[in-house]
């Protein structure tokens, strides 16, 4: 088996797990709000939720799943003779599996959906896809600020998501949750964020290999 | 024959220089001894070697080829490092499980037999994360996968930190089962030199980011001698080689020397010259 191939592998395994922690967790998610408002458990339900549960929840799993794996598995990759170019394209690999495989079944669950959702279907994938590359090109960066900084980098990474927490909030205040809410996808539907999405991976990925390259794999 | 060579190997963190201008040939085959005293850049030196960290200056080669980003020449090269229990997010915040099977897919020659009977005979828990292991524990996971890695050149940082004295022979008797049955060639740096002296084919010694000895084992043990007596006898008996660790006792001296080539301890002194241990003869070229 070629040093890539074995790359190929370790990093599959680890986007598989993810993908199968976020479905369960949506699923958990689902339950735990249909329970919170009083509503039934019925299969209308849960597919009425199921689309945009996997959606909110794989980003930020995508994003936080990322940035663990940046700190706890690259040096360890490293670490057991994979060259810094091998663990690259796994990485790369992992996110192409992560979001491929998560876009199919957004697609499938979507298709499945009984609720008039505000977004038809090839928009909703679209937008889903842009948020999905970009967290996966942001997680490579939070990962590398993370282990090059330490614990110093979490205040960072805390400040950062209030601020953004603060502003969606704000937001929320002045024109009411159902409304942000709806903005969202029309607001994603009108640009092509596909696009941007991908130039920012590509961006964070070769930021990435230009900082993994000196990285020191520490005892 | 497979060697390890790196040439000119300078390591700078932060303006100051850990290692200078460095030079070693590892050879297929031995198992060294890389002895030296805490920061004197045994596990950045281990580092560079396997193309783990990089070096400010120089070149590692295996066979000739550049070991940085060589898929090829790090297949025969497995550096496992000491483990700690620090970092709150982090590779030791796995269990020992994935711990061995990332090993097992990153090492083709991996020995998964092999690395089961070990796992077995230390009673390690595979389903404990790494950081709540005792240190000994945790060295054990380092010497399982250094073992069953079955890398040409092995490096063992610190493999025999934290084991009792009955875990240290069970590792020192599988290392040498396991190079007498396959050749290969293990790098082990240690601070218990005593005990691993016997093991020890070749030792090297690091000072202060230099390289000061590099030699076999009993040939260098040869030309050592610990030598006491009356000052003026060991000085004229010594008189021409340079003397480490001197210690006065009221009119009597005793001082570690190394003789060259040619050299010898003069005659018609009453001085006692003993032979002097591999960890004595490096804490007095050392201090």
């Amino acid at each position: 088996m070629s040093a890539i191939i074995r790359s190929f592998r370790n990093h599959g395994f680890r986007a598989e797990r993810i993908f199968g922690i976020t479905m369960l967790m949506s699923f958990a998610f689902i339950f735990y709000f249909l329970f919170l408002d009083g509503m039934s458990f019925s299969l209308e339900n849960i597919l009425g939720r199921l689309p945009f549960s996997v959606f909110f929840l794989s980003v930020v799993m995508i994003l936080i799943y990322g940035l663990v794996d940046v700190v706890c598995y690259v040096p360890l990759t490293i670490s057991n003779g994979c060259t810094r170019r091998n663990m690259l394209f796994g990485q790369i690999f992992m996110h192409v599996v992560e979001v491929g495989q998560t876009l199919l079944v957004l697609a499938v669950f979507f298709a499945l959906s009984p609720v008039k959702a505000s977004i038809e279907s090839g928009a909703f994938l679209k937008m889903s896809a842009a948020a999905f590359i970009a967290s996966s090109g942001v997680s490579l960066l939070a990962g590398m600020v993370v282990y090059r900084f330490g614990r110093i980098a979490y205040f960072i990474i805390i400040f950062l998501m209030t601020g953004v927490g603060g502003a969606v909030g704000g937001l929320m205040g002045a024109f009411g949750g159902d409304r942000v809410a709806a903005m969202v996808p029309q607001i994603l539907q009108k640009f092509g964020w596909v696009g941007l999405a991908v130039i920012l991976y590509v961006i964070c990925v070769a930021v990435f290999g230009l900082l993994s390259r000196k990285m020191e794999v520490k005892g | 024959m497979m060697q390890l060579v790196c040439e000119n190997i300078c390591k700078e963190y932060k303006k100051k220089e850990v290692l200078h201008n460095l030079s070693l040939t590892i050879e297929e085959g031995k198992i060294y001894g890389l002895i030296g005293r805490n920061g004197a850049g045994k596990t950045t030196l281990l580092s560079i070697l396997t193309a783990q960290n990089p070096a400010s200056s120089g070149t590692v080669t295996l066979d000739g080829e550049p070991v940085w980003e060589n898929a090829k020449a790090l297949e025969n090269l497995c550096f496992s490092r000491e483990l700690n229990s620090m970092g709150v997010l982090g590779p030791n915040t796995i269990k020992v499980k994935e711990y061995l099977k990332m090993a097992e897919t990153y090492y083709p020659n991996w020995d998964k037999e092999y690395a089961k009977q070990l796992i077995d005979l230390f009673g390690l828990d595979i389903k404990k994360k790494v950081s709540k292991l005792s240190k000994g524990m945790m060295s054990m996971v380092t010497i399982v996968i250094a073992l069953a890695s079955k890398a040409k050149i092995t490096i063992l940082d610190e493999p025999v930190a934290g084991l009792d004295v009955v875990a240290r022979e069970d590792f020192y008797r599988l290392l040498i089962e396991e190079h007498a049955a396959t050749g290969r060639t293990f790098v082990i740096s240690t601070h218990i030199i005593e005990e691993a002296a016997n093991v020890f084919e070749e030792v090297i010694f690091l000072k202060d980011g230099d390289i000061l000895i590099k030699e076999q084992t009993d040939e260098l043990l040869e030309r050592s001698f610990h030598v006491s007596g009356l000052e003026e006898d060991v000085k004229a008996a010594t008189e021409g080689l340079t003397l480490h660790h001197i210690e006065h006792i009221g009119r009597s001296l005793s001082a570690t020397v190394m003789l060259e080539n040619g050299q010898e301890l003069k005659s018609g002194y009453d001085v006692t010259s003993q032979p002097v241990s591999l960890q004595n003869l490096f804490v007095a070229l050392c201090e």
